[in-house]
């Protein structure tokens, strides 16, 4: 008896197996699935895909990061070019580092001609 | 022709499919209600996502995908039940031999005790084994359909067939 088990068990090998589970009985599908899955599709084309939305995400924020970027570095540029203090403030400064002495300090400051510097004598250096 | 959504074709194939399909969710969740329930809702989901499908993999291998995640989220949501309901529920063998469809399969005893060994198989091997020899798919789709490299599905099967065979050789 026992031998009988143990030629059985020796019949068992792998490619038998997976034949056996290759050859197992179909399920019994119900009668009731076929009718109901048709009628469940709707006549309307299918909407797209969520997934399909979100492939396009990426390439708008691509683009919005780089407008934004721009943005910034064209706001960077106007501060440190674009809205420089006009060019006789600066010879003010200029000439008062270079300790320019007492000038005509009413007529400096309502004169709005620029060539005042070059053309008056009332200045003088230390 | 079926990205473009047309019915005709997506007709055509929930008709070619169907019964695969069935068939995973009855071996899975070995239960006709869920199983037939669970069916419904892949060709569902797959109508309603079939512009994501881009042919990468064929239709078989996407529709199972589909399938086998539904399988996963419906477990989920049981277990929540199942947790609810613990209280209340009263077992009954045979009213769930009754639901189980492959209970009625086992007709000799060979086929019986090869679905026993099944059931004594780890979850990943039991649905690799279920995947290549029961539906068909060859290692490459399996892979696929459980988002696992080749290699690892391949050494799962192996694995299950050796525990099925040790398991078999102890009982016949």
């Amino acid at each position: 008896m026992t031998q009988k088990r143990e030629k059985k068990s020796k019949r068992i090998t792998l490619k038998s197996l997976s034949a056996q589970l290759r050859s197992l009985p179909e399920v019994e599908v119900p009668e009731t699935l076929k009718p109901r899955l048709l009628a469940a599709i709707p006549d309307t084309q299918a909407k797209p895909a969520p997934a399909n939305q979100c492939r396009g995400y990426p390439a708008w924020d691509f683009g919005v990061t780089a407008a934004a970027a721009v943005l910034i570095f064209a706001l960077m540029l106007l501060v440190n070019y674009g809205l420089s203090t006009p060019s006789k403030t600066v010879i003010m400064e200029f000439d008062s580092s270079l300790c320019c002495t007492t000038w005509n300090q009413n007529s400096f400051l309502y004169d709005q001609n620029n060539t005042y510097l070059e053309k008056s004598g009332s200045y003088q250096l230390k | 022709m079926l990205r473009q959504g047309r019915r005709k074709a997506y007709e055509a194939a929930v008709l070619q499919h169907y019964r695969a399909v069935y068939r995973f969710m009855a071996y899975l969740t070995r239960d006709t209600v869920l199983a037939e329930e669970l069916t419904q809702e892949t060709f569902a989901s797959a109508w309603a996502n079939i512009d994501s499908f881009k042919a990468r993999s064929s239709f078989e291998t996407w529709l199972h995908r589909i399938a086998y995640r539904k399988f996963i989220d419906s477990k989920r949501s049981r277990r929540r039940d199942a947790a609810l309901m613990a209280g209340l529920e009263v077992q009954n063998d045979n009213a769930a031999k009754d639901v189980n469809p492959l209970h009625r399969l086992a007709a000799d005893e060979n086929t019986r005790l090869l679905y026993e060994a099944m059931r004594s198989l780890k979850q990943p091997e039991y649905i690799a084994i279920l995947l290549h020899y029961i539906q068909g798919l060859s290692f490459r789709q399996v892979a696929k359909v459980l988002n696992q490299p080749v290699g690892t599905v391949k050494w799962q099967t192996s694995r299950a067939l050796k525990t099925l065979k040790q398991y078999l050789s102890g009982r016949v």
